[in-house]
């Protein structure tokens, strides 16, 4: 079932940031990763990702480099810095809260 | 690297980037980069290469929303970056250079001083003279604040009214006497002519001042002593005046016999005196206390030769009363009066004694005391035969050979009690060069100079600084006229420079490509067997000079090398073009080539023409060339016709020779005009079949390293510089073998450093021992 864009949108910083907390990805290795972890469930727009990558990077959360890949191909490398690193985890903790508020509310039998 | 199949895209996607280039082509490299990933997978996953390609656009999205999103994204950091390359273009970049220019021109001024002092052109040397580095204005402020007392205290005969006026205002300090003993020096008298024969009548007021410095402190031999010696310049010829093979008498001649007895009557009155206070050394440390502690090493230097200015003249008249004693001696027994020969030249030891009497105050004392002895003992002995006294003769022999020995000791031999060369080790060519200066004619030799040469160390390092400042800034100018070559000739063709370098970058080349090699220079420099300085820069340079240039290679190819590599880097990421290793050799090789062409025919002209001032050459050659080169690009950005191009060119070039020609007036000018002009068309013939790949990349180059050439002049100017002078400073401060009071130290007692009291007890000691075996 493909999700509201609006909805995906919203979450694609919490979802680059958390994967970047990880390791170090480059644009396209990050939207593999998202695509085989939901299997294919983020109908998102491939594009979309560089303009949200560029404003952490603005925000000075990400740092970038090139490097050669396995393909010998030159790619730009995404990785957190300690302040990325540091919103990352209030980012998840934040998404965790919600997502337990929102349970809760959808766990209530319905009234009446 | 190749176009892509999705460049067009990826160009739309980032189009809203096009005002920052470098971002424009790193956002375009990374999502040409995604597409190319993509649709190679959709390959793997068995698409054929069309569909595939057509996939991966799609799956990217609108180029449109994303562009629009990119840019929304960026516009902080492309602010940011627009305020940053104004600010480096307009301010920093342009106050750097003209900085660094004004500093390398200081240094430049600094180096010729430093040329100047170890060529031995001392006379128009002086710290006034040098300029103050930028934030240095205090040393010359200070320098004026003090100028009264300096100027009271300064020792030339100019003012020695002024001396006179300063001890009249102090006749009632307890250091009057002083002030009076050092007026006396100065004291202008009529000199004569011996070897014209001339006479001259006595200066009635030179004698009533040495007069009235007898009554200022009546146990002081000076004034009897500066008498004598004036009395006797009047009265006398001496064979001893006129160097060897020069014409003159052969025998010692009265000039004027009153003059002659009067100077023996005062040499008569001095050695019954029971001392020679010449309290030169107590003055130089008053005069040089009353200047500002020396901060930079020209100053310190000035110094140094303010002493030897002040000490040595005036040790020279103790040594030529020697030799005039002498000459009386054998002046009387030619006259038939044996019994007073025989007097006046029993005064050599009295002489001597009273010249050792003051030796305890430095070190050219004991020298001249030692000098004196020798003189006169040597003459002494000849005297002595010629009127038969063969036992005072031998004895005088005795004395003299003991005394030679003392000087060779003191000038060759290697004692083991001193360890004369671990002295000299220690404390350089100050002791080497007083212990030199001695034992010559009564002439001013090269040797007598040699205390001007000491502290070679210093000077080597300051002109280690200077010479390295000197060459950023010409790699500085080289770097500019190749970026201005680049940068004009292909700006209408869109293939402008990039400014790439990041201030890391900047860091990262100064501290690998300057700061290490100069620190790496200098713990090489101070290492005691392989790069120690050991104060003979005539017989060190070619050795200075190989490690120079090594530096200096290192200077400029180290840092060079470490902003290719980031730019080679940088292309590659950016997908630009990198010209192939071979032609960007040849293009940088003709560059430097052409630039140091330029600077031979600059220099051509000093070497051709006597006195000439080759580096305003050079340095006009290089402003006319950069015009030209400027003009000419110009000229073809806007496609004038060749020969109107061609017929102001010719113009100015012709211009400039009238200019040139009307300033110098040599043939030379015009000949070296010549050459530089057709080293314009050469050059500029030479650039015009480039590539925008090379424009573009070597502009970049040029353009990175000048910001790196200017910021690396001003660090080792400002920073560094200070840095070495200070430890310089410091170490002058521990060199005070020969006037201690050059240390600054205001606690210590007039008197003398541990080493300079070391070496004149101990050749005091042989002095006293050689003087009283003899008797």
């Amino acid at each position: 079932m493909p999700f509201n864009t609006e909805l995906v949108g919203s979450t694609v910083e919490l979802l680059v940031l958390k994967l970047l907390a990880e390791r170090t990805m480059y644009g396209y290795e990050i939207i593999q990763i998202v695509n085989e972890r939901t299997d294919g469930a983020f109908n998102w727009k491939e594009g979309t990702l560089y303009p949200v990558l560029h404003r952490l990077e603005g925000k000075g959360l990400l740092l970038t480099e090139w490097q050669p890949g396995t393909s010998g191909k030159q790619r730009k490398y995404y990785r957190l810095t300690p302040k990325g690193e540091e919103y990352a985890r209030e980012k998840v903790q934040e998404w965790h809260t919600f997502a337990q508020s929102v349970q809760a509310v959808l766990a209530m039998p319905a009234l009446g | 690297m190749p176009d892509s199949a999705f460049d067009q895209l990826a160009e739309d996607a980032a189009a809203g980037l096009k005002g920052d280039q470098e971002l424009f082509l790193d956002v375009k490299q990374e999502l040409c980069a995604h597409l190319e990933d993509k649709a190679d997978a959709l390959r793997a996953q068995g698409h054929s290469e069309e569909e595939s390609d057509d996939l991966a656009r799609k799956a990217f999205g609108s180029p449109l929303a994303v562009a629009a999103e990119l840019v929304a994204a960026n516009a902080g950091r492309m602010n940011r970056r627009a305020l940053a390359r104004l600010a480096f273009l307009v301010v920093v970049m342009p106050l750097a250079v003209v900085l660094a220019l004004y500093v390398g021109y200081q240094r430049f001024v600094g180096l010729s001083c430093t040329l100047s002092v170890i060529g031995g052109n001392v006379g128009d040397y002086s710290i006034k003279q040098l300029p103050a580095l930028p934030g240095a204005t205090h040393i010359d402020n200070a320098y004026e604040s003090k100028a009264s007392l300096v100027q009271q205290l300064a020792g030339s005969s100019k003012n020695a009214a002024n001396l006179y006026h300063f001890w009249e205002n102090h006749r009632h300090d307890p250091d009057a006497k002083m002030y009076y003993a050092y007026y006396a020096i100065f004291v202008p008298k009529e000199f004569v002519q011996n070897i014209r024969g001339e006479t001259m009548p006595i200066d009635p007021q030179y004698v009533a001042a040495m007069r009235k410095g007898e009554q200022v402190e009546p146990q002081n031999a000076l004034y009897n002593i500066l008498l004598a010696e004036y009395y006797l310049q009047n009265g006398i010829n001496i064979r001893s005046d006129l160097p060897m093979g020069h014409y003159g008498p052969p025998t010692d001649e009265i000039l004027d016999r009153r003059a002659f007895t009067l100077g023996m009557t005062e040499l008569r009155k001095a050695l019954a005196k029971p001392y020679l206070h010449t309290y030169r050394a107590r003055i130089l440390q008053m005069k040089l206390n009353a200047l500002p502690t020396p901060l930079f090493t020209e100053e310190y230097l000035g110094r140094i030769m303010l002493a030897v200015h002040e000490i040595y003249p005036e040790m020279v008249r103790y040594r030529n009363l020697a030799w005039q004693i002498s000459a009386c001696a054998r002046v009387l027994r030619a006259e038939g009066c044996l019994a007073e020969a025989e007097a006046m030249m029993d005064t050599w030891q009295p002489y001597t004694t009273l010249l050792m009497s003051d030796a305890s105050t430095n070190l050219y004392q004991s020298s001249v005391a030692c000098s004196g002895g020798e003189v006169l003992s040597k003459e002494g002995a000849e005297v002595y035969d010629q009127l038969g006294i063969t036992a005072k003769a031998r004895k005088v022999r005795a004395i003299n050979a003991r005394l030679k020995n003392i000087d060779q000791q003191r000038r060759f031999s290697k004692s083991e009690r001193m360890q004369q060369d671990d002295l000299f080790q220690k404390h350089g060519a100050y002791l080497a060069a007083i212990n030199r200066a001695r034992g010559v004619k009564n002439q001013v030799l090269e040797a007598d100079l040699q205390p001007l040469r000491m502290h070679e160390h210093a000077m080597i390092d300051e002109m280690l600084v200077e010479g390295v400042v000197l060459l950023l800034i010409l790699a500085l100018l080289v770097v500019l006229l190749d970026g201005a070559i680049w940068f004009v000739l292909r700006w209408e063709r869109g293939s402008r420079p990039l400014l790439l370098l990041s201030a890391n970058e900047l860091f990262r080349a100064l501290l690998l490509g300057i700061a290490l090699p100069v620190a790496v220079y200098w713990v090489y420099s101070r290492l005691p067997v392989i790069g120690g300085r050991e104060y003979s820069w005539s017989g060190h340079w070619p050795r200075f000079a190989i490690e120079w240039l090594l530096l200096a290679i290192a200077l400029l190819w180290l840092p060079s090398r470490s902003i290719r590599r980031y730019i080679d880097r940088r292309c590659a990421e950016l997908g630009i073009m990198v010209p192939a290793r071979k032609q960007v050799w040849w293009i940088l090789l003709r560059t430097w080539a052409i630039l140091l062409t330029a600077v031979v025919i600059g220099v051509l002209p000093a070497l051709l023409v006597p006195e000439s001032d080759a580096f305003i050459w050079t340095g006009g050659l290089l402003v006319i060339i950069l015009l030209c080169v400027a003009f000419y690009a110009y000229s073809r950005t806007r496609h004038w016709p060749l020969l109107p191009r061609i017929a102001i060119l010719v113009l100015a070039i012709g211009l400039g020779e009238v200019a040139a020609y009307s300033m110098y007036s040599h043939i030379i000018n015009i000949i070296c005009l010549l050459l530089a002009s057709l080293l314009v068309v050469v050059s500029m013939y030479s650039y015009r079949r480039v590539t925008n790949c090379h424009a573009r990349y070597h502009g970049t180059v040029a353009l990175s390293l000048a910001p790196l050439f200017a910021f690396s002049a001003l660090f080792l100017s400002l920073v560094v510089q200070p840095w070495f002078i200070a430890n310089e400073v410091y170490w002058l401060r521990q060199d005070s073998a020969f006037l201690n009071h050059m240390s600054q130290s205001h606690q210590r007692p007039v008197g003398f450093s541990a080493s300079e009291e070391q070496a004149n007890a101990y050749y005091q000691g042989l002095l006293e021992k050689a003087m009283k075996e003899g008797r």
